[in-house]
This record gives structure tokens, sequence and C-alpha cells, in this order.
């Protein structure tokens, strides 16, 4: 079986048998990540055009890749942003407040950046594991609050509690790692 | 994105990958990425207009000729044949060259229990007390079978430990976690695991598998009719420069209690 580097490096060739092979390797979980960004909001239709997007990028961007790239991984985060970006215009989300702000460019900021990752996953990680789905679901799947009531059976403004109990946490955490810095 | 879209997005990636695959109608997908990139499916035969062409006056019709589709060879079919000859080279080494090394004289491994003759001491003698019994202990380089083929050729320099972490049992057999500590994948194919039945000593088939993280799982089959009470895990490891696969050294061993699913790591020294 042709792993994720034979694959990439006929696809720089231009080899359409190589497109097939990610294609029928892929496409399914490529689709499974856009079904889950998109909620209801998407038609069998839209899946299908969205991971064709995904592997149109693929085709077109294939020298870029490392050559240790991950493919899977890397079809999953570009059909998320294609995913998103068909979402965002029909979409109300509840954005977290931007106060923080802090230079990521310089070597310091950078360092920030990745403590700041780490206080995040900390803290969603510890939240009860019913906030943390919901937290999860909305801000990394952006799914709408109407779809995570239906899917966890939960009325909506449980979901806005728990909500806005996880941007508290998030706040709390980053800002207080503001002061001490 | 916001910035805090993007950390949320950068502390969360599994997420990404623990996703289900679904279903979804693969060759549509297939489809409409080639339409879109503009490339036709393969074997397809593609039309076009017909053109005219003037010539002395008259206008003729260019035919267009079907072209049949051309049969890709992949590079592996050409070499299948010889990688099947390459796997029955290596099995038959695995399985004899032991054997005719050790009757033709080369090799530098040192003389299993057999050719040392049994009696106190060695790791492999049968129950004490006994000089001669009718379970005569041959070790497996002695029969040609190696119970567990070696790995390929290690690189140099490694640290960690190895631990025997679970010995469960099932209806087929029973099955050994080994953790190799600390250890890639490469390093972890330095080791020999050989398995006998620490009672007669007697040699054991098994199977391992290797995984990311550093563990091996050593499979044993019931099937066994030498399987009795307790078996010895002995775990060897390649040591120079690899001309030879008899230079190994001895490691560690584990003794499995199969009644009580114990397992106790041996000491070296006994």
């Amino acid at each position: 079986m042709r792993g994720d580097y034979d694959i990439l490096i006929q696809i720089r060739r231009k080899e359409q048998s190589a497109l097939e092979i990610a294609i029928r390797r892929y496409a399914r979980y490529v689709a499974a990540v856009i079904q889950k960004t998109l909620g209801n909001a998407g038609t069998p239709q839209d899946v299908e055009e969205l991971s064709s997007d995904a592997f149109v990028a693929l085709w077109e961007n294939a020298e870029r890749l490392r050559d240790d790239s991950d493919l899977k991984y890397w079809l999953a985060v570009v059909a998320r942003n294609a995913a998103l970006k068909c979402q965002r215009a029909h979409q109300y989300t509840e954005m977290l407040e931007e106060n923080l702000i802090f230079d990521s460019s310089s070597p310091q900021g950078r360092l920030e950046k990745e403590e700041r990752i780490r206080l995040v996953r900390s803290a969603v990680d510890s939240m009860e594991s019913v906030d943390r789905e919901v937290f999860l679901r909305h801000y990394f799947w952006h799914q709408p609050v109407s779809q995570i009531a239906s899917e966890m059976e939960k009325n909506q403004s449980a979901i806005k509690s728990r909500l806005a109990r996880g941007r508290e946490k998030l706040r709390k955490v980053l800002m207080k790692e503001d002061c001490l810095l | 994105m916001s910035e805090i879209d993007k950390l949320v997005n950068r502390a969360f990636p599994d997420e990404l990958r623990n996703v289900e695959p679904v279903s979804v109608d693969e060759d549509a997908v297939f489809a409409r990425t080639l339409e879109k990139l503009g490339l036709d499916a393969p074997g397809r035969v593609r039309e076009g207009p017909t053109l005219l062409k003037k010539d002395h006056g008259k206008i003729q019709e260019k035919k267009w000729v079907e072209v049949p589709p051309e049969t890709v060879k992949h590079r592996w079919m050409s070499w299948t044949g010889w990688a099947v000859a390459a796997c029955l080279v290596v099995a038959c080494a695995v399985s004899w060259g032991p054997w005719l090394a050790s009757n033709l004289g080369f090799g530098t491994r040192e003389p299993g229990p057999a050719e040392k003759g049994l009696g106190g001491g060695t790791p492999y003698s049968l129950s004490s007390g006994s000089s001669e019994t009718d379970g005569v202990f041959v070790p497996a380089e002695v029969t040609g079978h190696t119970p567990y083929p070696p790995f390929p050729t290690p690189s140099a320099g490694e640290s960690g430990e190895i631990s025997a972490e679970e010995l469960s049992i099932g209806d087929g057999g029973f099955t050994v976690d080994l953790r190799f500590s600390g250890m890639s994948v490469a390093e972890i194919g330095r080791f020999e695991i050989a398995a006998y039945n620490a009672e007669s000593g007697e040699a054991l088939e098994c199977s391992g598998r290797t995984n990311a993280s550093g563990r091996v799982e050593v499979s044993f089959l019931w099937d066994q009719k030498y399987l009795v009470g307790e078996a010895r895990l002995e775990i060897s490891r390649l040591t120079g420069d690899g001309s030879s696969k008899y230079d190994f050294e001895f490691v560690d061993s584990f003794l499995l209690d199969l009644a009580s699913r114990k397992i106790t790591s041996m000491d070296d020294s006994e």
C-alpha cells in the first residue's frame, strides 16, 4: 500500500492515479470533518463539493507540502477551513473576548503564544466533560448553538450558559497570565 | 479568524485527528475534483469538433481516431517477482542460516546450552537435582528454528528499559505486552525475543507486533504440546556491526506464570 510520501511524490508529478488513491483513502474522513463543521447547514452536495475542494487544494499545493506531511491531517485542516468559510456568512457565533493583545511575531511573542496555547488547552481540559464538549463544538468546530443543543439534547439557554462559563474561565486564565508577564 | 480562535485551534489538533469517517460518494468527489482541475477521467477519449482543412480547393474533414486506453503498468508489478524471490531467500536464510553457520563453523555466537552441556547454573537447566532427563533442551538456533525472526540491523546507541507489563490469556493463547521505554521503533528492532518452556527448556513459537508507542505484543498459541505452567521470555540485543547475525548479548528475561498471570523479571546473574 502506498504511504503518504509516495502519494505526495506522485501527485507532484501530476499522476492522476495518485490523486484517486488519496481520494479513495481520505474522502470519507474529509467528508466527516466537513459534515461536523457544517452540521445541519450542509447538504450531501455541499459535503461533496467541499471535499473536492480539499483534494483540488492538495493537487495544486503538493509542491509546497513537506515530504513528511501527514496528508490526512492536512486535508482535514483544509476541509475544515473551507467549511468554515462557507458557513461563516450564515451563522451567528458568539465571539470570545478579544481584549488580550500580544505581539506574536517577536521571539518573546512566540514563546508567549506557545504558553497561551498550553494554558488554553489546560483550561479547557480541566472543564467538566459536558462543558468541554460544548466549548469545543462551538469554538473549534464552530457549530451553532442550535445544532449543539439538538445533538446533545439540551436546551439552547443551557448551552449558552455553559459557553459563557467556558469563556469566563478562559478569560481569567489568560488575563492572569497577562498580569504575570 | 481571531487570535483566540487560532489558540483554540492549535491547542486541540486531536479534535481533527479523532473524527470518525462517514460515507460519501467517492466517485462523485473524484469526478468533481477532476472537473475543477480540468482533467479527464482515466480512459476517457477526448471528443472535439471536427477540423476542416483545405486541400487543393477541397475541404477535407479530418477524422478523429479513437485511441485505445493506455494500460498503466505500475512500477511495482515488475518488481513483484523479485520481491517474492527475495522473501523466499530471506525466509530460507532465517530458517537454515543458523544451522548452516554452526555446522560449517561460521558466526560468533556463543554456543547454546545444548552445546555447553546441561547442568546447574545455566539458565536453561532442567529441574534441579537431575543431570540427565528424557527431554534434552535444544535451543532454537541449533534446531534451525528461530521462534522470532530477527529485526533489521539497528543504528548505534540506545537507552531506556524493558518491562513486561501485561499478561493476557485468551481462547487461542496468551499475549505478553513488552514495553521498551525511551526507545524508537528502529531501536526496538535491535532486540530479539525468544521464548521457552521454563520447565523443559523447549523453544516456543511466538509472534510479535511492534507499535509506534514503544510496545511489542508477543503472542503464543495454545496448541503447542510443550506449553505448560510457566514460560520464560528471553530478550537479547544485537551488538557489533551486524556483519554476523549471531552477535547478540543477553539483556533481560521474564518468567510468565500462566496460572497466576504473574510476570517476574529474572536477574541475569542467576
